[in-house]
């Protein structure tokens, strides 16, 4: 059976994924086990030598790094993680509930950063070389220089400490109402869904903030790549000849050229998701959202061993599944590209 | 949206290049091509650079000694305030500006040296060593950098050595990747094979007619690698594994303002946060320009 091209790349680009996820999880097993702390002597503060090394020898912790690595993979595997000693729970439990939070507050950041970036890149492509294509210049660099955790504090101050504007920067939800429980986790889309739509408001206010602060780091990157791919595309050929046949400005723009630039955009987009996982964990801290990033943070500093290996491995991970989406994506996006598959 | 565009695309105005070349205007287009947003960063970076390097002259206060006037305002005496122990905030910020300017330029630099010298082999020898090189640098770049970084500092322990060294080595794969590709794109050129033609031995041709060559791309790259890693260290510092208390550090003292921020302390945090914006405002700005003046193709085309 001969299978379409299409499908054939996609299993070969699945099978180099797999090979990346193996070095990445190699690697994030070692960060753990390089942590200087020794899990028996965390949870067991006071026990004796003779104690602690039967404990190591229970624990398989005595056995060479290859053997507890291949016992490590195998209950990842199983979807057991371990036990975090900080928090008392398995790491799946805590994922549970901080994967939502992190993503709720990524869309929001990466929607917002988009919605921004793509028209500043387009001005700055259409009218290059202009004072709007410097401002924009401006403005980019300004947004890539403004470190994320002094914005979210300066913002902090002033709009919350002196105007009171915004709400306590604290977490996810003010403590005068209660979580939603939902499917999705997102507590804007689960008040909705469940009708309460003050709730949904509340918790709209209290993502704002934070979503701004991680979302001006996707501005820039983002309105570079689209005045980069507009300016290109703007050139081509086809958008020449649109022009020759009387085509309105606007459509040329925003529908053929846009287009036309959208794979170095939509490539730009999945190297942005991994650096918006890292940069959660700054702007987390910073406004106390109860996320991955945050969850990271303080694994790490308190030599967690089990949470540390789980959080690099799943945001390496996704970032390798966004960048096979968007490998993948190449193809629907671009009907050239497609027609190379078909060849 | 309401666009408009122009009936034909437009040639862009190259830069006007006056007539007569004075030192001035020679200084001027000849090194940032008459970008005058290039010319602002350099002189941003020049006169911070000044105060970090002056900075042990210019303080007014000891940085590190605690004084019982704790979290005064800016006033004559404390021209940013005090903080939570008295200490002198314009003196910490300057001190702090210092370190960070050393930290960072210490770690860049080992980056660029032992990046480029790995890139520049990978390119020029080929073959399974640079399968090799480059399979570990696709690792290495799909990691959240910021975290490794934390776990590393964490195991060789808290220290201004163990910042350096963990910058050089997130770092090694930028200029690694660059420089290979500069490397493969000039070994093939006609001069080289008129080195070799003309008896010069690898070694020569791999440092006297490769290496010379790939320094353009690296300044562009050093510069922006710079702004980031001066982010990165303040960011690690604010997080709590950089550099640590009592060494001024300007995202430590971002993270120590936030505590007294309920009492209006906001000059512990504006003004150290300030100073770091700017200077990574100026790096970016001063690469930005330089990449444009290496890349025509991305400003003019």
């Amino acid at each position: 059976m001969r299978l379409p091209p299409l499908t054939l790349y996609i299993l070969r680009r699945l099978a180099i994924s797999l090979i990346v996820l193996f070095g990445v999880s190699a690697v994030a097993f070692s960060m753990a086990y390089l942590l200087p702390s020794d899990p028996v002597t965390s949870r067991y503060p006071d026990i004796t030598n003779e104690q602690r090394a039967e404990m190591r020898r229970q624990m398989g912790l005595d056995q060479p790094l290859v053997v507890q690595y291949v016992r490590y993979m195998e209950s990842v595997f199983r979807g057991d993680f371990g036990r975090s000693f900080g928090t008392g729970n398995t790491v799946g439990q805590d994922l549970a509930l901080r994967i939502p939070a992190t993503l709720e507050l990524a869309t929001f950041g990466i929607t917002f950063g988009v919605l921004v970036g793509l028209p500043l890149g387009m001005l700055g492509a259409v009218y290059r070389g202009s004072w709007i294509d410097h401002l924009v210049r401006v403005f980019n660099l300004a947004a890539q220089s403004i470190p994320a955790f002094w914005l979210g504090v300066v913002l902090i101050f002033y709009l919350y400490f002196q105007l009171r504007l915004v709400p306590s920067p604290i977490g996810r939800l003010s403590a005068l109402y209660t979580a939603p429980t939902g499917v999705t986790g997102f507590y804007t889309i689960d008040a909705v869904l469940a009708g309460r739509f003050d709730v949904a408001l509340a918790a709209l206010r209290q993502v704002m903030l934070p979503a701004f602060v991680l979302g001006l780091g996707v501005v820039s990157p983002i309105a570079r790549i689209t005045r980069a791919a507009m300016s290109q595309s703007l050139k081509e050929d086809y958008i020449t000849f649109g022009r020759a046949l009387g085509l309105r400005s606007r459509q040329l723009v925003l529908g053929d050229a846009l287009r036309g630039a959208l794979v170095p955009i939509v490539t730009t987009l999945g190297f942005i998701v991994g650096n918006v996982l890292a940069g959660a964990a700054v702007v987390e801290t910073v406004f106390a959202w109860p996320g991955l990033g945050r969850y990271a943070v303080t694994a790490i500093t308190t030599s967690d061993m089990a949470p540390v290996s789980t959080c690099i491995l799943l945001i390496a991970s996704s970032v390798a599944v966004t960048n096979l989406l968007v490998d993948i994506s190449y193809a629907f996006i671009d009907p050239r590209i497609r027609h190379e598959y078909a060849r | 949206m309401n666009m408009r565009v122009d009936p034909m695309p437009t040639t862009p105005a190259l830069p006007r290049r006056p007539a007569g070349p004075t030192p001035w205007r020679r200084f001027y287009y000849g090194i940032f091509g008459g970008d005058a947003l290039g010319l602002a960063g350099t002189a941003m970076l020049a006169a911070l650079l000044a105060i970090a390097i002056v900075g042990p002259w210019l303080v007014t206060h000891d940085p590190l000694l605690t004084t019982p006037q704790t979290l005064l305002p800016p006033t004559a005496e404390h021209w940013l305030g005090t903080d939570h122990f008295g200490r002198d905030v314009f003196s910490r910020t300057i001190t702090s500006l210092r370190i960070d300017f050393i930290v960072a330029g210490l770690g860049v630099s080992g980056a660029i040296l032992i990046g480029s010298l790995l890139g520049l082999v990978c390119g020029y020898v080929g073959g399974w060593f640079d399968d090799l090189v480059m399979r570990g640098v696709d690792i290495v770049q799909s990691f959240p950098l910021l975290l490794i970084a934390m776990v590393l500092i964490l195991v060789m322990g808290p220290g201004l050595e163990s910042i350096v060294i963990v910058t050089v080595l997130i770092n090694i794969p930028i200029y690694a990747r660059v420089i290979r590709g500069e490397t493969l794109s000039r070994k093939t050129l006609e001069y080289i094979d008129a080195a070799r033609c003309s008896g010069a031995s690898e070694m020569s041709i791999l440092f006297r007619h490769l290496m010379p060559n790939t320094l353009s791309p690296i300044i562009v790259h050093g510069s922006l690698n710079l702004a980031a890693a001066v982010g990165n260290v303040a960011a690690l510092s604010f997080l709590g594994v950089g550099i640590r208390p009592p060494t001024p550090d300007l995202g430590v003292m971002v993270a120590e303002g936030t505590n007294y921020l309920v009492q209006g302390a906001w000059w512990m945090s504006i003004g150290p946060g300030l100073v770091l914006a700017l200077t990574i405002f100026s790096l970016n700005l001063l690469g930005d320009c330089l990449e444009g003046r290496l890349d025509p193709r991305r400003t003019e085309a």
